[in-house]
Formats: C-alpha cells, sequence, structure tokens
C-alpha cells in the first residue's frame, strides 16, 4: 500500500478526533458522545491500515524517536481497535485507551493531514444540532473531475436510521443545509450519504 | 418506457440486489447509470424544447457536452444565473436541487468510472444516489413548464455561447 493511502486512512479517522473542541474545559458532554458515536467510523483497524515495516521509511525526515512513537501510536491504537467486535459499540474503556495513540499518531502526521477539511468539519459540528441519526462527517479537500477545487463531505448516518432510504426526503434538505454552511470555504462543494454501518468502504483497500 | 425511466429502474436495481456485501463492480454500475437517466432525460427534453424535426433532435442530442452541461447547472443550483439569464431569477427550489443533482451525480459517475484507486462506494452511498435521481426525474414533470426551466434546458446546450 502507498504512503498516500496509508495517510489517506488517518485523515478520515482525524475527521472524527480533529480538531480538538476550543471551548470549555476538556472535552464536553456533546464531545465525548460525538466520540462514541462515531467510533464505528475511527476505532477500526482499518484506520492504520497500511502502516508496516516499511511505513517508517515514508517519513525519512522524522527524528528516531518520532519514527518509534509513530510505530507505537499505530500498533498500540490497532491492538485496541481489533479487540473491539464489528458489529457492537466500542466500550468507554476501548475508547479511553484508543484516543491516547491516536491522537498522538495525529499529532506526529499534523503535516500531513488535511487542514481544510479538518477545519470543515469543525464548521459542520458547530453549525449544529443536525437531525437526529446524524452521527458526524468525514471530509476530503480536492480537485473535482473539472479540476475545480472541490470538498467532498460525507454525512455518516447511524443505526437508528434503518436504511438511508428513511433520509432521502430530508436528504436533499440535508445537502443544502451543508452547502450552505460551508459556503464561504470558496469550493465547490458535494456531499453523499453512507451508513455507519459501511464504515470499512471509507478506507482505501487492496481489494480492488 | 422511456429510456431515462428504464436507467433508473435499472440502477435501483443494481443498488440494491445483491444479498451480502455488493461488488463494487455492481456499485459503480448503479452510480454511472443513476447519472445517465438523469442525463438522457435532459437531453431528451432540451432537444425536443429546441428542435421539431425527430430526426434532427437526434443529431442535435449528440451536441449536449457533460462538462458544460454541469457548468451551468452550477448557476441554476446556486440560483445566480448569468447576467444573460438573469430575466429567468428566481430559479425555484425545485429546480435548484435538480440542478444540484445533475452536478453530484455527475462527479459520483466519474469517480465511479475513471477513480477505481479511491475508497470504495457504499451500498447505502449508491442508494442515495439513485434515488436522489429519481427524485430529480420526477420533479421535472412538475417544473418542465416553467420559464426558468426551458431557459435551464436552453442553456445545457447555449449558455457557453452566451458568454462570447
Amino acid at each position: 500500500m502507498a504512503r498516500s493511502e496509508f495517510l489517506r486512512n488517518v485523515r478520515t479517522a482525524a475527521s472524527f478526533l480533529l480538531p480538538k473542541p476550543t471551548t470549555g474545559n476538556g472535552q464536553s458532554e456533546a464531545e465525548v458522545e460525538r466520540l462514541f458515536r462515531g467510533a464505528s467510523i475511527w476505532l477500526i483497524p482499518e484506520a492504520v491500515k497500511g502502516f508496516d515495516s516499511t511505513a517508517l521509511g515514508w517519513f525519512p525526515h522524522f527524528s528516531p524517536e518520532n519514527r518509534k512513537k509513530l510505530e507505537r501510536s499505530v500498533l498500540a491504537f490497532r491492538d485496541v481497535a481489533e479487540q473491539v467486535p464489528v458489529n457492537e459499540p466500542a466500550k468507554q474503556g476501548q475508547v479511553n485507551s484508543a484516543l491516547p495513540p491516536i491522537m498522538d499518531l495525529l499529532d506526529l502526521l499534523k503535516p500531513y493531514l488535511d487542514d481544510l477539511a479538518i477545519q470543515a468539519n469543525r464548521t459542520l459540528i458547530d453549525a449544529g444540532p443536525w437531525p437526529e441519526g446524524i452521527v458526524g462527517f468525514v471530509c476530503e479537500s480536492r480537485n473535482d473531475s473539472e479540476g475545480e477545487a472541490a470538498l467532498f463531505v460525507w454525512v455518516i448516518v447511524d443505526e437508528t436510521v434503518r436504511s438511508i432510504e428513511e433520509l432521502v426526503p430530508k436528504s436533499n434538505e440535508i445537502s443544502l443545509r451543508v452547502m450552505d454552511v460551508l459556503r464561504n470555504m470558496g469550493r465547490f462543494i458535494y456531499v453523499r450519504f453512507r451508513a455507519a454501518s459501511e464504515s470499512s468502504t471509507f478506507y482505501c483497500s487492496d481489494e480492488e | 418506457m422511456s429510456l431515462h425511466g428504464d436507467l433508473i429502474e435499472l440502477a435501483e436495481y443494481l443498488a440494491r440486489h445483491e444479498i451480502g456485501k455488493p461488488k463494487q463492480a455492481t456499485l459503480r454500475r448503479a452510480v454511472s447509470t443513476a447519472y445517465y437517466a438523469l442525463f438522457h432525460l435532459l437531453v431528451r427534453e432540451a432537444s425536443r424544447h429546441l428542435v421539431a424535426n425527430e430526426d434532427l433532435r437526434s443529431l442535435l442530442a449528440r451536441a449536449f457536452e457533460h462538462s458544460e452541461m454541469k457548468r451551468i447547472s452550477r448557476a441554476f443550483a446556486a440560483g445566480a444565473l448569468p447576467d444573460s439569464l438573469k430575466m429567468f431569477e428566481p430559479v425555484s427550489p425545485e429546480l435548484r436541487d435538480l440542478a444540484d443533482a445533475f452536478i453530484q451525480l455527475q462527479e459520483a459517475r466519474h469517480e465511479a468510472d475513471y477513480h477505481v484507486g479511491r475508497s470504495p462506494f457504499s451500498r447505502q452511498e449508491v442508494v442515495n444516489l439513485a434515488s436522489r435521481a429519481r427524485l430529480a426525474l420526477e420533479s421535472w414533470t412538475r417544473i418542465k413548464s416553467d420559464a426558468s426551466s426551458q431557459a435551464f434546458l436552453t442553456s445545457l446546450l447555449l449558455a457557453r455561447k452566451w458568454d462570447r
């Protein structure tokens, strides 16, 4: 797997973890709830998929200490993620154990993260509340097929909405709201919907 | 049934019919087919609007360009028309939705057909895209007589000429 794919996977997980809330002391209740509800997206092994011993060579400018820290963080996070059953929500202890290593990882890889996507994500979260069933957003900045600067937003719907079809009558309305919230970012906005249970589809895979 | 009607049914079938984890090939064909349902509806309607002779219509239909249709759809989706079309503002919410659906579906279709290295499509994502196309097709019957809808059809082919 190429470095770009590993980093893309890490960026996707970062959608639920960054930026940290700026108000109040520590994490607000809403922020903690958001972390839990999004755990099916970020607390899975796919979030660090692509990392192996060769991956350390992808970051030649890292100091030996930071390379070790990168490897330790990935392995510690993966250990916890692999203990979370596929069809069950993560337990509080698992979330608490996974947060330090993944946050260390994101800190190390900060220069490689998608700042605009992180900013868009925070803007969307701050614009809440969103309709029931929306767990969060995964954003990605890149050019569209016409070469125009674009922002792709996936609205994540949880299992309380049995099917996105139930959301279809509202999805146009939600799309318009997303576009309105992000109108000042100066990019064309593309909005799609996914179910939280389809979390593995957010990550690059060798299967294709 | 019409071509666009058959295509949207096919897209919906492809999006839903596989039990368990659907193949990416199936989902990608569903996305592409949903886009083409809306594309062919708009091309048919625009051709009918612009030319009376049926033989000429089929020739005219080949003159539409995807990227140009997307470009002018952006203006209609935003409700901010170019100067040459200002007389047709305000754009109705339904037409804005339809224009946006066209943009979203065209981009998704591009990814489905050409960007196999990106993260895979999910079933629910594709079901939603097909539903978006279905809603756009259904809304067209309600708005096609509006002046701004007629302007939309005409501009899908000619807007670039008016920019000169």
